[in-house]
């Protein structure tokens, strides 16, 4: 896919297996955004149901701590993709991308995506697919790790919590 | 199935559709039906369907037997199976009388490659599911652990690299949330309206019309259109 002002994404990994047809109607849908350095890139509601794929230069991802300060959550660099998340459920994001030197994006937000379903129905179900194999992924290992945590046994990123925390918690993550 | 459509439009798992998508969706997916107790599927068992709890509920167990939640009306268990070819590491069961609508693993495989029209709404609604539920998941890996963030990133080359840094625990404070409130007849459903479907089962067999149900209810006549479940007949 070549996007308008050549952001050129194809090998990111987000899109593999797509075909050229595919990328034609990303093409379509999508557009192409670039951001100073320091640039917020998403806050909040700010393209808060927009999903992202780096084209060239970096974003930073932080979260907002109650004190005012930000913890480095994640550093993406090209090729990266985030915020799919956002754009399927439309909640506001908690937390805050910046653009670490000038970054280019191709962005899809919720009104491309809309349009990616009803004009390329077929684009739009090989994105969908990718996005939900990669949360899928995401969802697996948690689980694993909630489960875990159930049945008394330490993990080393989820070891913390009463058993009513946990237990209350958990009915929340799998749907109660 | 069109008498059921009223029904399947209150569950979340449809929400947002048109009248004929659902109906299309519905009439694709096998009906299951579990017994109180009947074991849907069990840890080891070989990766496979997700099911759309349609009626009824379904306990997920761990792998050492403790319950680890309850999958209401509208809701679905195994999402993340569909793509994963490990055996199953949870269980679940049939609480009360089930039924459930199948998202056979071979079929959604088949709906990834776009060649009938329904096609992209099921993705589009899996999608929308894990979505959901992966956002819970980083609220509730923050609450139970401060210390650990969930990636934000699904496919960033490297994963590995991605860094999580620790930060001061005293500063975290979980923000009470905010109570949405809801009429009645607005309400997502609940284990509750599980026991008010109970009255419903027990008016039919009683033999009682769907009318005198609704008023086994409520006590009075009401309007079948705020409670649509309420126009569901079993068997």
């Amino acid at each position: 896919m070549v996007m308008s002002q050549e952001v050129d994404i194809r090998g990111a990994r987000v899109f593999s297996g797509l075909t050229p047809d595919d990328f034609d109607a990303l093409a379509q849908a999508g557009r192409r955004e670039s951001y100073r350095p320091g640039e917020t890139v998403f806050s909040g509601n700010l393209r808060a149901q927009s999903f992202f794929v780096i084209a060239d230069g970096g974003v930073e991802v932080y979260r907002r701590e109650i004190d005012g300060s930000q913890t480095v959550l994640a550093r993406l660099g090209r090729g990266a993709a985030f915020g799919e998340a956002a754009l399927l459920d439309g909640r506001p994001r908690k937390a805050l991308g910046i653009a670490k030197g000038t970054t280019t994006c191709w962005v899809l937000d919720a009104g491309g995506l809309a349009r990616l379903r009803a004009e390329q129905p077929v684009a739009a179900t090989h994105l969908l697919a990718n996005l939900a194999r990669g949360m899928a992924y995401r969802l697996n290992r948690a689980s694993t790790q909630a489960t875990r945590v159930v049945d008394g046994r330490r993990t080393d990123s989820f070891s913390h919590g009463s058993s009513g925390v946990r237990r209350s918690l958990l009915d929340r993550l799998f749907g109660r | 199935m069109k008498n059921f459509l009223p029904y399947l439009k209150t569950l979340a798992f449809f929400e947002g559709l048109r009248d004929a998508e659902i109906l299309g969706l519905a009439e694709r997916f096998p009906r299951r039906r579990l017994a109180d107790g009947e074991v849907l599927y069990e840890v080891g068992d070989p990766a496979g369907s997700a099911f759309v709890v349609v009626r009824g509920q379904i306990e997920v167990l761990s792998e050492g037997g403790q319950r680890i939640s309850v999958a209401a009306a509208g809701d679905v268990v195994g999402l993340h199976e569909l793509f994963r070819d490990e055996p199953r590491n949870l269980t679940t069961r049939a609480i009360g009388e089930t039924g459930l609508f199948e998202i056979d693993r071979a079929v959604f495989a088949e709906a990834c490659e776009a060649r009938q029209p329904l096609d992209v709404v099921l993705v589009d609604r899996v999608a929308h599911f894990l979505a959901v539920k992966l956002r819970q998941m980083d609220g509730i890996l923050e609450e139970v652990d401060p210390h650990v963030h969930a990636p934000v990133a699904v496919h960033a080359p490297k994963v590995d690299a991605l860094e999580f840094k620790s930060h001061d625990r005293s500063a975290d404070k979980v923000a009470p949330r905010p109570v949405k409130k809801r009429r009645w007849w607005q309400r997502k459903r609940t284990a509750d309206d599980e026991l008010q479907d109970r009255i419903t089962e027990l008016a039919d067999k009683a033999g009682l019309t769907e009318i005198d149900s609704v008023k086994v209810r409520y006590g009075s006549e009401q309007p079948l259109h705020n409670n649509p479940s309420s126009m569901i007949r079993r068997g």
